[in-house]
C-alpha cells in the first residue's frame, strides 16, 4: 500500500540521512521525497512517499519518530490531506501536435514555461494522479526530459503548533 | 475566376447587394435605431427584415419614427428572450439568412444562438470579428475579437483565426496576411504568454494548419501596420506592415482598437459574429447608421457564402405567426 509521510524535523545537517535509513533499513524504497523549511526556520517538513505492507511501514515511522531530530511524524494515509506535485516537461513538438498538446495543457491546467525550435516546456502544478493523467496524453509526442519535485502534502485538519515556544513549553 | 476584394465599405455595400437578399430575423425589433437600420438596409436591397417583437409596438414606434416598414415581415414573440429564440429557431430552420440583435443584451442574444435544442451551435466557438479600414484607405483589413472571446486560450485562438479567415474569404481577400498581435516581438516567458501562442499559431500557419494564407506573429501593432516602422526595427516579413487580419490577445485589447478607430480616427467599422451556422449581427446602440449598415451588408455577403453549403433564406413562413406589412 502506498504511504504518505508527513515528517517535521529539524532542520540541520545529517537530519535527512537519519530519516532515510529508517526506511532504508526495513527495506522499504522511497517514491518521492520532498523537504524544505516551513515557516519556522528551524523546522523543515519532509513529504515522503513509500509503497510497503502496512506493518513494516509503520515501523520504519516508529523507528523515525524515535529520532531526536524527528518532531513530528504523520502517516497521511488514515487522514484527509492536501497534496500537491510540481513537474515541468519538455515535449517534442510538431506544428501538427501543436493544437492537442495545447488542448491537453489547457485541460490540465498546465502553462508553458519554455520553446524552442523543437520543444516546449510545460509546468504542472497538481495532485499526483492529474500530473500522471497529463503525462499519460502527452506521451505520444515525446517525452524530452522530465523532472517532478515530489509529492508535498499537509494535513487537512488543524494541526499541533511545533512552534519553538510551544515546542519548549512541552519539554 | 475569383473576384478582387472588396476595398471599401461601399463596395461592401454593393458587393452584398449583387447577392440575393437573405431574410434577416431581428430579434427584439421594437427599437427605433434597429427599425431604421433595418429599413435602410432592405432600401438598399441587402436583405429582407423580419421584425420579431411586439407587432403593436414596433408598428407604433415605425410610425412615430416615420420608418417605412413596407415588403417586412412580423413575427410576434412577448418578450425578448422569446424573441430571441424565434429569430434563431428561423435561421435554424432555414427561414432566415441571418439575424440580428435589437433591444435585447449581447448576453441573452447569444444564449439563444448557442441553444442546444434549436440554436445555431457548430462545432467551432462563436467569435466577433469587426472589418476596419486599412490606414491609407485602400482596403478593408479584419480585426478580431472584440465582442465575445474575453481572455481566449490557444486552441479558442485557433478557432478565432479560423472565423476571421471565414470572413476574409467573404470579402474576396485571396490570401490572408494574419498579424497575431502581440506587445513584442520575440517569445516573452513567462511575462507575456500571449506572444507564446500568437509563435505557436505561426508555426501552426507556416505549416498549412490555416489554409490559404500567412500567419506572423508575434507582432506589435506598428509593426503589422506600418511597413517603415517593420523595416527600420528589422522586422520584415510577407505581414509586417500588410497585415488583413489583425488577431488581438484578448478582448481588452481588441475592443481598445476597436474604439479607437471609432472614436479616435473617427473611422466607420463593420462586424458580425461568426462561428454559428450562420452571422449574426450584434450592432450596439451607438453604433452610426452607417456603421450598422457596413454590418448587415457584411452579414449578407457572408450568409451568401454560407449558403453555398445550405440553402439559408428558403423557405416560406407558416402563414399563421407571420404578419406582411404591405403598402397602403
Amino acid at each position: 500500500m502506498k504511504h504518505t509521510v508527513s515528517c517535521l524535523v529539524q532542520n540541520r545537517r545529517g537530519v535527512l540521512a537519519q530519516v532515510s535509513e529508517a526506511f532504508a533499513a526495513k527495506g522499504i524504497n522511497i517514491e518521492s521525497l520532498a523537504v524544505a523549511e516551513t515557516e519556522d526556520p528551524d523546522v523543515s517538513r519532509a513529504t515522503i512517499v513509500v509503497t510497503g505492507d502496512d506493518a513494516t511501514v509503520a515501523e520504519a515511522e516508529r523507528q523515525c519518530r524515535s529520532l531526536e531530530v524527528v518532531i513530528r511524524l504523520e502517516d497521511l494515509a488514515s487522514e484527509e490531506f492536501h497534496a500537491r506535485e510540481l513537474m515541468l516537461v519538455k515535449l517534442r513538438v510538431t506544428p501538427g501536435a501543436i493544437p492537442s498538446i495545447m488542448q491537453a495543457a489547457e485541460l490540465f491546467q498546465a502553462r508553458v514555461i519554455g520553446m524552442s525550435d523543437r520543444t516546449i516546456t510545460l509546468e504542472l502544478a497538481g495532485e499526483h494522479r492529474a500530473i500522471d493523467g497529463f503525462l499519460k496524453l502527452v506521451r505520444p509526442w515525446g517525452i524530452v526530459s522530465l523532472a517532478r519535485s515530489g509529492l508535498i502534502a499537509v494535513s487537512a485538519h488543524d494541526e499541533e503548533d511545533h512552534s519553538p515556544e510551544t515546542r519548549g513549553s512541552a519539554a | 475566376m475569383t473576384r478582387p476584394p472588396v476595398r471599401s465599405f461601399d463596395e461592401l455595400v454593393r458587393r452584398a447587394r449583387r447577392t440575393p437578399a437573405p431574410r434577416m430575423a431581428v430579434a427584439a425589433a421594437g427599437e427605433a435605431a434597429v427599425l431604421v437600420a433595418a429599413a435602410n438596409a432592405m432600401r438598399e436591397g441587402l436583405v429582407r427584415p423580419v421584425l420579431i417583437g411586439e407587432g403593436k409596438r414596433i408598428r407604433a414606434i415605425a410610425e412615430e419614427h416615420a420608418v417605412d416598414l413596407h415588403g417586412m415581415d412580423i413575427v410576434e414573440a412577448l418578450d425578448t428572450a422569446a424573441a430571441c429564440a424565434m429569430a434563431v429557431q428561423l435561421m435554424h430552420e432555414g427561414e432566415a439568412g441571418l439575424v440580428m440583435k435589437g433591444l435585447v443584451t449581447t448576453k441573452d442574444f447569444v444564449r439563444a444562438i448557442l441553444n442546444h435544442e434549436f440554436g445555431l451551435r457548430r462545432d467551432r466557438p462563436l467569435s466577433h470579428v469587426a472589418v476596419i479600414e486599412s490606414p491609407d484607405r485602400s482596403r478593408l483589413m479584419l480585426l478580431t475579437d472584440s465582442g465575445i472571446n474575453i481572455r481566449p486560450r490557444f486552441n479558442r485562438k485557433v478557432a478565432i483565426v479560423r472565423n476571421a479567415l471565414d470572413v476574409a474569404g467573404a470579402l474576396g481577400i485571396e490570401k490572408p496576411k494574419v498579424a497575431i498581435i502581440a506587445a513584442v516581438e520575440t517569445v516573452q516567458l513567462p511575462a507575456m504568454p500571449a506572444t507564446i501562442d500568437a509563435e505557436l499559431l505561426r508555426r501552426m500557419g507556416e505549416a498549412g494548419h490555416f489554409g490559404r494564407c500567412i500567419v506572423d506573429g508575434p507582432l506589435s501593432m506598428d509593426n503589422a501596420l506600418d511597413r517603415h516602422t517593420a523595416e527600420v526595427k528589422g522586422r520584415l516579413s510577407p505581414v509586417a506592415g500588410c497585415a488583413d487580419v489583425l488577431v488581438a490577445p484578448d478582448i481588452e485589447t481588441a475592443n481598445a482598437i476597436y474604439k479607437t478607430v471609432r472614436y479616435l480616427a473617427r473611422r466607420e467599422l463593420a462586424s458580425i459574429v461568426v462561428g454559428a451556422a450562420g452571422p449574426a449581427v450584434v450592432a450596439s446602440r451607438s453604433d452610426s447608421a452607417d456603421t450598422k449598415l457596413y454590418s448587415i451588408a457584411l452579414g449578407a455577403l457572408f450568409a451568401a457564402r454560407t449558403s453555398a453549403d445550405s440553402p439559408l433564406g428558403a423557405g416560406v413562413p407558416p402563414e399563421a405567426v407571420w404578419t406582411r406589412i404591405e403598402k397602403e
